[in-house]
C-alpha cells in the first residue's frame, strides 16, 4: 500500500512536471528519456546477459531514420512507426547475433564497434533514402488529429514510452527469460545444462536490446525534429555505454538513473565555460572510484545497507567482460 | 536394459587420448561411482554426456535414446541434470533464483506473455516448490540470499536441490563433496542416498574422496588414463590389485 502511494505520488509529480519546468528544460528531460531508453536497451543485453557492445547508436539511427522515413514516405500512421522502427532495429540485432555465437568479451565488443561504424558509412551514402550527409527533417508526429508540436505535448509521449519501456523490462527481468540472461552471463555451460538454449536467448537478448534502442532512436527523431548521420558515431555508443556502466549494470533503477544523470551533467555544467569538459571527466571518474557498483548501487549503500548483499553487478563486471 | 549405456567411448584432446574405447552402464535406480586417479577422464564422461564434447568415436544412449544426436541443451529434456566439480552456480543470482532457473525447461508460458506480464500463476506455483524443497533441506532461512556469499559447503548442496527441481530422472554428479570436511560428507552422502530413494532418482557420481564412494555407491567404475580398468561393487574393487596398482602404483615407484 505505502508503495502504491509512493508510486502514484511520483506518477503524478511525472505528470505536472509541465507545468513547473521551462521549455528547455523539458527538452532536456525527452532527451534523457531517450536515453534512458536506450540505456534500458543495452543494459538488457550488456548488464544481463553479458553481451557486451560498443555500437549501440546503429540501433538508435535504425531507430531514428525508421521512425521519421517511415511517416515520410510511406505514411505509416505516426503511433505504428514507433513499435516498427522498433522492430526493424529489432531485427538487424540479429546481425550482431553471428558474430555473439562465436566471440566473446572484448572481441565481440569490436565486432559490434563494427556494427556501429558500418550504419554510420552506409547513412550518409545512401542518398536517395536518408538524404545523405545533410539530414532529414522529421516530419511533426501526429496522433488522433493532435500534432505534437511542442516539447509539453513531446514530453507527455516520452513520458508514456518510458514507463511502458521500464514495465515490460521489469516483467523480462523477473520471468524466466531475465533469469536465463544472467544465467548465460555468469555460467555459460551451467545454463546449456539445465536446457537453456545459448542460440536461442542470445538471439531474444539481443532482437529486445535492438528493439529498445530502436524504440529510443524514433523517440530521439520526433524530439529533435531533426536528425543526420553524424550524431549517431562512436561517441554515442560509448554515451549510452557510460549511463548503463555508470547507472548500475544488471539493473534497472541504474539504468534510470544514469541515462538521466549523464543527460543533465553537460547542463549543469554549462556555467563552468572552458572547465566544461574537464569536470565532466572528473565527475566520471569520481564515480568510478566511489561508487563501483554505480550511482544506484551507491544510493542503496545508503538506504538500504542491510541489503548491501544484493547490490547489482558491479561496474567491476566490465573489466571481467573484458578478460573474456 | 541399462538406463544409460556407454559403448567403446573415445575422446582425444590433440594428441592426448582422454578415453579410449570405454563401456559401462548405469542401471536404472543405482547409484554408481566413476573413480579414478587426477586425469584419468572422469570428467570427461561427464562432458561428454552432457555434450559439451563430441567424442572421436563410440556410443551413448539413454534409455535406448543416442545421445550423441543432442545439443548440449536438450540433454536435460531427456532426463539428465548435473552438477560441476567447481560450482555451476549463478553466483549473482539468489538461492530461490537458482532453483527457479533448474525448473526452466518446464515454464509453459511463452517468452511473449512472459515480457507482457502474464504466466505469474506458473511463477508462484514454482517458487512456492523452490521454497518447499529449501525448507525439507533446512535452507529456507537463506531464500533471498545472494548464492555467491554463501559457505562453500552450502553451495554444494544448492547446487544439488537446482538440479533437483530439474525433475531429472539421472543426476551426474562431478565431486559432491570436494573441499568438503568429514561432516559435510556424511551429510552430503546421506542427502544423496535420500533423495535417490524419495525422488526414485539414478544416480553417477564422480569423487574421490573414497569414504563416500565406499559408503553410498552400489557399483563402482575405475578409471585410469582413458581406459576402464576394474567394475564391481565397492569392496570387489577396493581388493582388485589393478585398481591398487592405479591408485598406489606411483608410491611404489619411488620406494
Amino acid at each position: 500500500m505505502r508503495r502504491f502511494i509512493l508510486w502514484s505520488g511520483a506518477l503524478c509529480l511525472l505528470a505536472l512536471a509541465p507545468l513547473f519546468l521551462r521549455s528547455y528544460t523539458l527538452y532536456i528531460l525527452n532527451m534523457a528519456g531517450v536515453y534512458l531508453v536506450a540505456t534500458l536497451g543495452l543494459n538488457l543485453l550488456t548488464g544481463y546477459t553479458g553481451q557486451l557492445s560498443i555500437g549501440h547508436a546503429g540501433f538508435l539511427a535504425i531507430g531514428a531514420y525508421a521512425g521519421a522515413l517511415l511517416p515520410a514516405k510511406l505514411a505509416v500512421p505516426f503511433w505504428l512507426s514507433i513499435p516498427l522502427a522498433g522492430i526493424i532495429s529489432g531485427l538487424a540485432g540479429f546481425i550482431l547475433l553471428i558474430p555473439a555465437l562465436r566471440l566473446t568479451a572484448i572481441y565481440l565488443a569490436i565486432a559490434t564497434l563494427g556494427f556501429g561504424a558500418a550504419v554510420a558509412e552506409i547513412l550518409p551514402r545512401w542518398t536517395a533514402v536518408t538524404g545523405g550527409y545533410q539530414g532529414m527533417k522529421v516530419p511533426k508526429a501526429a496522433f488522433l488529429g493532435l500534432t505534437l508540436d511542442s516539447d509539453v505535448k513531446l514530453y507527455y509521449l516520452a513520458l508514456i514510452i518510458v514507463i511502458l519501456m521500464i514495465l515490460l523490462a521489469r516483467n523480462i527481468v523477473g520471468s524466466k527469460l531475465g533469469r536465463a540472461f544472467v544465467a548465460i552471463r555468469d555460467q555459460e555451460r551451467a545454463a546449456q545444462a539445465l536446457g537453456i538454449s545459448l542460440t536461442k536467448y542470445k538471439a531474444s537478448a539481443f532482437f529486445i536490446s535492438a528493439f529498445y534502442t530502436g524504440i529510443a532512436g524514433a523517440l530521439y527523431s520526433f524530439v529533435v525534429g531533426y536528425i543526420s548521420p553524424g550524431e549517431f558515431d562512436l561517441a554515442k555508443s560509448l554515451l549510452i555505454f557510460m549511463m548503463m556502466a555508470l547507472g548500475g549494470m544488471g539493473s534497472i533503477p541504474g539504468s534510470v538513473v544514469g541515462a538521466v544523470f549523464l543527460t543533465f551533467l553537460p547542463h549543469w555544467l554549462s556555467g563552468f565555460r572552458g572547465l566544461q569538459q574537464f569536470i565532466y571527466g572528473a565527475a566520471l571518474v569520481l564515480v568510478v572510484i566511489f561508487a563501483p557498483y554505480g550511482i544506484w548501487g551507491f544510493v542503496r549503500r545508503w538506504t538500504m545497507p542491510d541489503k548491501l548483499q544484493r547490490l547489482p553487478r558491479p561496474l567491476r563486471a566490465v573489466v571481467e567482460f573484458v578478460r573474456g | 536394459m541399462a538406463m544409460l549405456e556407454v559403448e567403446e567411448l573415445t575422446m582425444r584432446f590433440g594428441g592426448l587420448k582422454a578415453l579410449d574405447g570405454l563401456s559401462f552402464a548405469v542401471e536404472e535406480g543405482r547409484i554408481v561411482g566413476l573413480i579414478g586417479p587426477n586425469g584419468a577422464g572422469k570428467t570427461t564422461v561427464f562432458n561428454l554426456i552432457s555434450r559439451f564434447y563430441q567424442p572421436v568415436g563410440g556410443r551413448i544412449s539413454f534409455q535406448g535414446k543416442d545421445l550423441l544426436r543432442l545439443k548440449p541443451h536438450q540433454v536435460l529434456q531427456l532426463g539428465i541434470a548435473r552438477t560441476f566439480q567447481n560450482l555451476g552456480l549463478f553466483p549473482y543470482m539468489t538461492v530461490l533464483d537458482n532453483l527457479l532457473v533448474g525448473r526452466h525447461i518446464h515454464f509453459r508460458t511463452s517468452s511473449w506473455a512472459l515480457a507482457l506480464g502474464l504466466g505469474q500463476r506458473e511463477e508462484r506455483a514454482f517458487r512456492a516448490e523452490a521454497e518447499q524443497l529449501l525448507e525439507r533441506l533446512g535452507l529456507a532461512p537463506l531464500k533471498g540470499a545472494v548464492v555467491g556469499f554463501l559457505p562453500y559447503g552450502t553451495q554444494k548442496f544448492i547446487e544439488l536441490a537446482r538440479a533437483l527441481m530439474a525433475r531429472a530422472k539421472l543426476l551426474l554428479l562431478d565431486e559432491p563433496v570436494a573441499g568438503m570436511n568429514a561432516a559435510e560428507t556424511q551429510m552430503m552422502g546421506q542427502f544423496i542416498k535420500r533423495v535417490r530413494d524419495e525422488y526414485g532418482l539414478t544416480v553417477l557420481l564422480v569423487e574421490h574422496d573414497m569414504s563416500l564412494v565406499m559408503g553410498i555407491c552400489e557399483r563402482v567404475v575405475v578409471l585410469d588414463f582413458g581406459r576402464k580398468i576394474a567394475e564391481g561393487t565397492p569392496e570387489e574393487v577396493q581388493h582388485n590389485p589393478a585398481v591398487i596398482e592405479a591408485y598406489l602404483g606411483e608410491e611404489v615407484e619411488v620406494a
